[in-house]
């Protein structure tokens, strides 16, 4: 078989990237001050949070899973790190967040892989259960945790890039390797392709059920913690619409919801996507009630035209490995 | 010549059998009408022509599917359609009934030119299809899958009729003499219960044609005694039946005439009654067969590799015990549900077991999940090819290294594709597998190259203990003698199978020693001898 490489086909296949194209030609004309390096620095680091977040959960997406709870997970981690790294120091903060992420994530994941709960009802409780939590920790008051050092790191940049941009870049690529590259990831593939399949070829599918759930909150805590240090505070709404973002972005990618396929790349697209999208509709000065009535009909075109084009495509025979 | 012109790949059919085949030419004089439609049309008066499909062509990619093939179909006949996997006949029912458009040809159903343009349009033009995969909701209940997509509703609000339809689906049961509560769920019924209501539906929207595709696959021999009986009524009643099956004894049963189909072109049509199993093999694979099965030496069996003791599972396998040797096949025989799966599972670690012990090469091992199963070299070709053996969507090198992910990975752990798509190709080769590349998906592939592909898995990670699980279901009469040939070569090599068939003759020709199964319990375990008899172990699995 030889590859066509015809524009035609490459639009078919790649919706996303000529929306992408499209939008940045669309505001580099309108929003003044749209295609300028400040602001598109600026719409790195209003992605980063939420993007290192999007790569782990479409690891949890290809493998046939999703986790509603990283929303509230992140409004509770920045609250507890302020409060210890108060308290008790800077590191063993970071430590406490972290073994809290993994700990979240392991509870869901053993609840789902084991239990055999379906993970919508699971994460969704998990979800109120610790938004209850950070609402009792600080009686729904922000903390202030200002601290010149953190600060100056979390917002500052290495060769241009916000600092936040280079852990979204990296989680980018590690995610990638780990997809493409491990047995662990075509574990997930395959977990998440078909669960019976994958049980009777001698994989582990419990133990990868499992993983990604914890994958997915430890990831959300490292988010959750970077966020905190940039903004030297913690509250309870950070991270508020983060399940919605984070999947909107891996779904306008064009990872399906049904599992088995996917890629981080796809992920990324998707992220700098619903980035530009929302940054160019501020710069317009749209109000804001409309900018949402904007977002959700671009993002509903969108994903429409890649199903469309999706279904028009003959199935390719051959697939890409 | 009218029959077997050999413009197919398989090599010429030499001249002994040519003469053979000449003489059949001349002994059959129908065969000749389908390559000189206009006899047929002539003789129309007395047998009417319901569908008429000329000179249809269809190429995928670079593969031609079908090759101006022909096919004729008379009125209220039973009309079987043969061919290997991959031979066109899926394809040329899909073109009928508008899932595919043909490239060339032309279509027409009682005299009239038709182009259907998907399944509604076929279904309202008459021509009703039973898939093998059955296309019904499980949480519907019998009536509202058999009226699907055609509610009967009335009124302004078009409230749906619940109660006539349910009525005419009872009074339409009760006339084919079939037993089934019109509010039933479908998920609650068998697999030949659930294809009852497909057949329903079909003739529901008046269908003249109904295409059975591989109706018994799935069914016990008394449902398959009650489906022959409802086709036949069916055929009373005057409606046409095209028949799909790899069993050539349904074709003597129940088929007035069948079509063989090779490689895209359409061979011959032939009036059952003057045929023979011998000679449609022979038209379906282009050459002929020496017989079903190859040779084997039966008896030559090493020391015991795999031994269960005492198992039991809850609520069903009670105290089985069975002993399997290195070079050895052991045919588990026994009627669909008398647990012969269930062993397969308990063994591969799928199932939970209640109690009783595993030794591999005489040491106990513990096998509580597949994992460990794997581990311990076992592998098992479930039943279930599309569900449980394979990833449809994945290619076919991600399907086979699965299986040991390790073997394919670099020094640093990390997957090669290249090695991936080496090993694949090993198998590609050794197996026969018919595909353009490692990368294709296994969806496309024919049945019998998916069952080599389960198969290569498990050879992939080295299994010496295979389990295969009715490994020839559904798969063609020319892949089922090489899937044959492939399980004599791996217990010559020492490896050792336990076989599941349902279907008498592959056990008897193929294993060493049988074991008949009856609800639960191992009945019976004999020495494949010369001189046994179907009849001897067939008294066991009845109980």
């Amino acid at each position: 078989m030889k590859k066509k490489r015809d524009f035609g086909s490459f639009v078919k296949s790649n919706i996303i990237i000529v929306a992408l194209a499209v939008f940045v030609l669309l505001f580099s004309v309108s929003a003044k001050g749209f295609l300028t390096v400040n602001n598109i620095t600026n719409i790195l680091l209003q992605i980063s949070t939420y993007g290192i977040v999007a790569f782990a959960m479409t690891i949890s997406i290809i493998g046939g899973e999703f986790d509603l709870s990283v929303s509230s997970l992140m409004g509770f981690i920045t609250l507890l790190f302020t409060d210890l790294a108060k308290k008790a120091g800077v590191f063993p903060a970071i430590l406490v967040c972290l073994a809290v992420g993994l700990l979240t994530g392991l509870l869901n994941g053993l609840m789902v892989s084991r239990l055999k709960m379906n993970a919508f009802v699971v994460t969704l409780g998990m979800m109120m259960f610790i938004k209850g939590l950070a609402l009792t920790y600080t009686g729904g008051r922000p903390n202030n945790f200002p601290n010149p050092a953190l600060n100056s790191f979390a917002n500052g940049s290495l060769l241009r890039i916000p600092t936040i941009t280079w852990f979204f870049l990296i989680t980018f690529l590690a995610v990638h390797l780990i997809l493409r590259y491990t047995r662990f990831g075509r574990n997930v593939y395959a977990t998440g392709g078909n669960p019976t399949v994958a049980r009777m070829a001698g994989v582990n599918v419990e133990f990868y059920k499992m993983m990604l759930f914890v994958i997915l909150g430890f990831v959300t805590s490292v988010s959750a913690i970077l966020m905190s240090m940039r903004l030297s505070a913690g509250n309870v709404l950070y991270g508020s619409d983060l399940t919605m973002s984070v999947i909107a972005g891996i779904v306008i990618g064009g990872t399906s919801m049904a599992g088995g396929s996917g890629s981080a790349v796809r992920t990324f697209w998707g992220t700098l996507f619903i980035g530009v999208l929302f940054n160019g509709l501020q710069r317009l000065e749209i109000q804001a009630s409309w900018q949402d009535v904007i977002k959700g009909a671009i993002l509903i075109m969108v994903i429409s035209m890649d199903t469309i084009m999706a279904q028009r495509k003959v199935r390719k025979t051959i697939v890409r490995d | 010549m009218a029959c077997a012109p050999s413009f197919s790949k398989h090599p010429p059919i030499p001249a002994g059998n040519r003469e053979r085949s000449e003489r059949t030419a001349a002994d059959f004089p129908p065969e000749r009408e389908n390559h000189m439609p206009r006899d047929d049309e002539r003789k129309s008066c007395m047998q009417e022509n319901i569908l008429y499909m000329k000179g249809i062509s269809k190429t995928f990619g670079s593969t031609k599917a079908l090759d101006h093939v022909d096919f004729t179909v008379r009125k209220g006949e039973v009309h079987a359609l043969l061919g290997e996997n991959g031979a066109g006949k899926s394809t040329l029912m899909k073109i009928l009934s508008g899932v595919y458009t043909a490239d060339e040809g032309t279509i027409e159903i009682e005299g009239k030119q038709v182009q259907f343009k998907n399944t509604r349009e076929s279904a309202q033009g008459g021509v009703g299809l039973v898939f093998q995969e059955l296309n019904l909701v499980p949480s519907l209940t019998t009536t509202e899958n058999a009226f699907l997509g055609h509610l009967q509703v009335t009124g302004a609000l078009k409230r749906v009729q619940w109660k006539k339809m349910q009525d005419e689906f009872a009074r339409f049961m009760k006339s084919i003499d079939f037993e089934m509560d019109p509010t039933q769920l479908v998920s609650d019924l068998s697999i030949a219960e659930k294809q009852m209501v497909e057949i329903a539906r079909a003739l529901m929207m008046q269908s003249r044609i109904i295409v059975l595709d591989e109706p018994t696959a799935p069914l016990t021999t008394e449902e398959i005694r009650k489906l022959f009986a409802i086709v036949r009524n069916l055929k009373e009643k005057g409606i046409t039946i095209i028949y799909i099956s790899h069993r050539l004894e349904e074709v003597f049963q129940i088929c007035d005439r069948a079509t063989v189909l090779r490689d895209g072109h359409s061979i011959c049509t032939l009036n059952v009654a003057e045929t023979n199993k011998a000679e449609l093999i022979e038209k379906m694979v282009g050459r002929s067969m020496e017989g079903e099965f190859p040779p084997r030496q039966l008896g030559q069996y090493g020391e015991p590799v795999l031994e269960v003791k005492n198992l039991f599972t809850p609520g069903f396998l009670r105290d089985i015990s069975l002993t399997l040797h290195k070079g050895e096949i052991l045919g588990l025989a026994g009627l669909v549900g008398s647990g012969r799966s269930e062993i397969a599972r308990a063994i591969f670690g799928a199932d939970k077991i209640e109690k009783g012990e595993f030794y591999i090469g005489g040491k106990k091992v513990a096998i509580h999940s597949t994992m460990l199963a794997k581990a311990n070299s076992i592998g098992l070709v479930p039943e279930d090819r599309k569900d449980e053996g394979l990833a449809v969507d994945f290619s076919i090198q991600k399907n086979i290294t699965i299986t040991n992910l390790k073997k394919t990975c670099g020094r640093l752990g990390i997957l090669s594709a290249d090695r991936e798509a080496k090993a694949a190709e090993k198998y590609i080769k050794e197996l026969s597998i018919k595909t353009p590349s490692s990368r294709q998906r296994v969806e496309q592939l024919s049945g019998g190259n998916q069952q080599k592909v389960v198969l290569a898995k498990w050879l992939y990670n080295d299994a010496d203990i295979l389990i295969l699980d009715e490994p020839t279901r559904g798969i063609d009469v020319g892949a089922k003698y090489e899937i044959y040939l492939l399980m004599i070569e791996l217990v010559r090599q020492g490896k050792a199978i336990i076989m599941i068939s349902s279907e008498l003759p592959e056990i008897f020709a193929l294993s060493d020693r049988i074991v008949v199964m009856y609800e639960g319990e191992v009945r019976n375990c004999v020495d494949n001898y010369p001189g046994l008899k179907p009849e001897d172990v067939m008294q066991f699995a009845l109980g």
